[in-house]
């Protein structure tokens, strides 16, 4: 029998691998608590999960989660470790897309099958090399986004 | 009614570790990690003209020349734990702020002088004996970087 907090990793996963933050928004309500220092996000509510799920670093084409590890820790949290491999492209500079595998911890809190807290941590310069950028801040530039 | 506070062992080599950290004590630091720890530090990544080199291996090589370099080009270098979640398997994760003032080139990035202040998430099992078995931590490595005056990937 799979447990709230499993329902919820795995429908967190299957929201990243879609690029869809509809498939956990109800999972999600006012209180749940986003952080990705990568984005610089550190808010509440539905629209900071849907900015964190919709970034350019998050929202990859032909996006894929390798979950390394899946570890519950006391107080209903939860890590994810896991390398997330896609598509990645900085259109505005018409770049060719090129495969990207960056490297996730994600620290999430689970009450009640809703996620109460998400702090998603990733390396910009990680992907920003294997895009083949030569500077973090032009790739800001041409995401629109800080990764 | 005598309330007696109990630290679990696993948060208390975990408490050991960072206070060596704070003291920049590298030896206590790899003798709190069992002789064959896994070390992993995914952002950190030393990109030369012909081979790229990935802070990911032991805490007796890669994770001793790394700790003792960062001591070295932050001298001042401080870690502020915010929380640290546990579970009754040894596994710890640690939300923790490092923070410092740059003294000596460091990676690609030349000594500024800047100063840096980034969140980091640590993840460490503790072992049987005690000691941990494998330390992972990640982090914003392209925030340190620009705050650090750097702004070029490699």
């Amino acid at each position: 029998m799979i447990g709230n907090r499993e329902r919820v990793i795995d429908e967190l996963i299957k929201g990243i691998e879609s690029g869809s933050p509809d498939a956990i928004t109800p999972r999600v309500n006012s209180a749940t608590v986003v952080r990705a220092p990568a984005l610089g996000l550190d808010s509440s509510g539905v629209e900071a999960v849907r900015t964190l799920l919709s970034c350019d670093p998050i929202a990859l084409s032909e996006a894929h989660c390798e979950v390394n590890q899946v570890r519950e820790l006391s107080e209903s949290r939860s890590i994810v470790e896991f390398a997330l491999r896609g598509s990645y492209s900085t259109d505005a500079a018409h770049s060719i897309p090129v495969d990207v595998r960056v490297d996730h911890a994600w620290l999430i809190k689970e009450e009640a099958g809703l996620l109460s807290q998400i702090s998603a941590y990733w390396c910009s310069n990680q992907l920003a090399r294997q895009a083949g950028s030569r500077t973090t801040s032009a790739v800001e530039i041409m995401s629109g986004s800080s990764i | 009614m005598t309330i007696e506070m109990v630290e679990s062992p696993i948060a208390s080599v975990v408490s050991r570790f960072f206070d060596a950290f704070q003291r920049h004590d590298v030896d206590e630091m790899v003798e709190l990690c069992d002789w064959n720890a896994d070390f992993n530090y995914p952002p950190l990544e030393f990109i030369g003209v012909q081979r790229q080199l990935k802070a990911i291996g032991k805490v007796r090589g890669v994770g001793k020349i790394v700790w003792s370099g960062m001591f070295h080009s932050f001298p001042n270098l401080s870690v502020t734990i915010e929380q640290i979640s546990t579970n009754p398997e040894g596994f710890a994760a640690v939300e923790a702020t490092l923070s410092g003032t740059q003294n000596a080139p460091w990676g690609m990035c030349d000594a500024l002088g800047r100063s840096f202040s980034e969140d980091h998430l640590f993840l460490m099992q503790v072992g049987p004996d005690n000691r941990l078995t494998s330390l992972s931590a990640y982090w914003n490595d392209g925030s340190v970087c620009r705050q650090l005056g750097h702004y070029e990937v490699d």
